[in-house]
């Protein structure tokens, strides 16, 4: 009966719908007719639109190593206790810089193509598949400031690129301007258009516009965010830190976990992490969980937040000292996920991961 | 007092279901419509799997609620069988046309076979493997993340 079962295509299709991603780009190898099958267009189409009826699976990473071009994926489930190697596809030439990644998407940049400041990709991780985009030209908004990739399978088969341009300095008023001009710019992967979305703003210099996180229709930076459905600039809710700690030294991270967003607070001198959870823009942020880091002594980067497989088992992912580690978030414990120190690679006392290179992948087979 | 219909499977044995059951399947459905309703063949169901594909329907017709916790549980405890077994309720759902059990039975393969490398999978669905060496090679160097 096997025989029958592969045998008939429709069939095979119907249970390879169910299968998931990272499981299919290996199953590519099982025969020529799966690998067919499996990079289909209509067949990833398809794929991607049963996925949206599933929970959603925690996040792996692409790691890249500081100051070099390896990157190394780490999956969501630790299954597997070391770091893998990732190669880009080969048709990416040259040094890459990734500017933004979203539900499983990459917006990336080539460094040795023909003009590497108006030739973009948007990437899959998963099946390797890159499509070009231009950016478009503008006399007066000259400067790319930030260019962040907006995608959820969830809401829809289609992706936009937002990006925020800057006038050049004006020469003639001050010398040195705390101010920028600046317009909103969207791509539309449906019409493979570039749009102006909602009215130029003027906004300080020291407002970052890269690595945005796209939750609930907006694209969330640290010092504010911007409102798809309004195409207006907006301010999220002011986090109050609990009195007695001191903010020297924080360094913060937004993430978006569990629909929520988090801001991950890691203050170094009292040994803490503090991580404030986000309902939606019109609430207010509350402080969910503390995490202890006494043992650490060396820099610690923040990689990740992950649900985990069961209920209560929500982990914080770090890099510190050559290991990977996950912080629990509802009990008082740690644990040691991989440990990097045995790759050729490793370099004593070194961040060599950064939370800046920690990419997330989700694993789908979206088409770009 | 409801309509019966007669299940003939494919070695003889005769099936006797309440019509409520039989229009689960929408074959079965379009053949009562058409007015066939004494004795319905299908030959390409054995006894058992038939006798497997009557308990499912009848358990729907008593209650479809997803949030039914029993349910579940009846479903978890349905696709415990052995693998040939479940890959003839998967052509026997396709052949009667149930589309929540063929739903049913495909995710369970589809479980049961995510974690499997490629050599396991031809073992399972007994497939040759028609790329050379070194094809199956560049596939594996290619994604070698995937396949840790």
């Amino acid at each position: 009966m096997e025989i029958t079962i592969a045998d008939n295509e429709d069939l095979l299709i119907e249970i390879l719908l169910w299968v998931p991603a990272k499981s299919l780009i290996r199953f590519k190898s099982v025969c020529k007719r799966w690998l067919t099958i499996i990079s289909s267009h209509q067949f990833s189409n398809q794929h991607t639109l049963r996925q949206r009826s599933r929970p959603r699976q925690d996040s792996s990473l692409l790691l890249r190593l500081t100051e070099k071009s390896n990157y190394f994926y780490l999956q969501s489930s630790f299954h597997v206790q070391k770091l893998v190697p990732y190669h880009f596809s080969p048709t990416l030439v040259g040094p890459i810089t990734i500017w933004s990644f979203s539900n499983g998407l990459f917006l990336l940049q080539c460094r040795n193509t023909e003009d590497p400041f108006k030739v973009f990709h948007v990437y899959n991780p998963t099946t390797r598949q890159s499509r070009k985009i231009l950016l478009d030209m503008n006399d007066v908004y000259i400067c790319v400031v930030g260019l962040n990739l907006v995608f959820d399978p969830q809401e829809s088969p289609h992706y936009k690129v937002l990006c925020v341009r800057a006038a050049k300095k004006s020469s003639s008023f001050l010398c040195r301007s705390w101010w920028r001009h600046c317009q909103i710019e969207i791509y539309e992967s449906k019409t493979s258009s570039w749009n102006f979305c909602g009215k130029p703003f003027v906004a300080p210099r020291s407002l970052q516009f890269d690595h945005g996180i796209y939750w609930k229709g907006g694209i969330h930076w640290e010092g504010g965010y911007f409102d798809l459905q309004d195409c207006a600039l907006r301010n999220r809710p002011r986090i109050i830190v609990p009195g007695d700690t001191g903010t020297n030294r924080l360094r913060e991270n937004y993430m978006e976990y569990n629909g929520y967003l988090h801001n991950i607070a890691h203050f170094p001198e009292e040994k803490k992490i503090m991580i404030f959870e986000l309902q939606n823009t019109s609430s207010e942020w509350s402080l969910k969980y503390r995490i202890n880091v006494d043992a650490v002594s060396g820099p610690l980067s923040v990689l990740n937040i992950v649900r985990g497989e069961e209920e209560g088992d929500g982990m914080l992912v770090v890099y510190e000292a050559g290991k990977v580690r996950g912080y629990k978030l509802q009990e008082n414990c740690v644990k040691e996920l991989i440990d990097f120190t045995v790759d050729p690679l490793y370099l004593d006392a070194s961040a060599q991961f950064t939370s800046d290179r920690a990419l997330r992948l989700n694993e789908t087979l979206a088409p770009v | 007092m409801s309509e019966k219909i007669v299940l003939t499977c494919s070695d003889g044995t005769e099936f006797v279901v309440d019509e409520a059951v039989a229009l689960q399947s929408q074959t079965l459905k379009h053949m009562i419509e058409d007015g066939c309703a004494d004795n319905i063949p299908v030959p390409n169901v054995t006894a058992p799997i038939l006798a497997k594909v009557i308990e499912y329907c009848k358990r729907h017709v008593a209650s479809a609620d997803p949030n039914d916790a029993d349910l579940k549980s009846f479903y978890e405890d349905f696709v415990k069988v052995d693998q040939p077994t479940l890959f003839d309720l998967i052509l026997a759902a396709n052949y009667l046309d149930i589309k929540n059990l063929l739903d049913l039975t495909c995710q369970t393969v589809a479980d049961m076979i995510k974690g499997k490398s490629p050599e396991e999978i031809r073992t399972i669905f007994n497939i040759k493997n028609d790329f050379t060496p070194e094809e199956e090679e560049q596939i594996r160097k290619d994604n070698a993340w995937a396949f840790e």
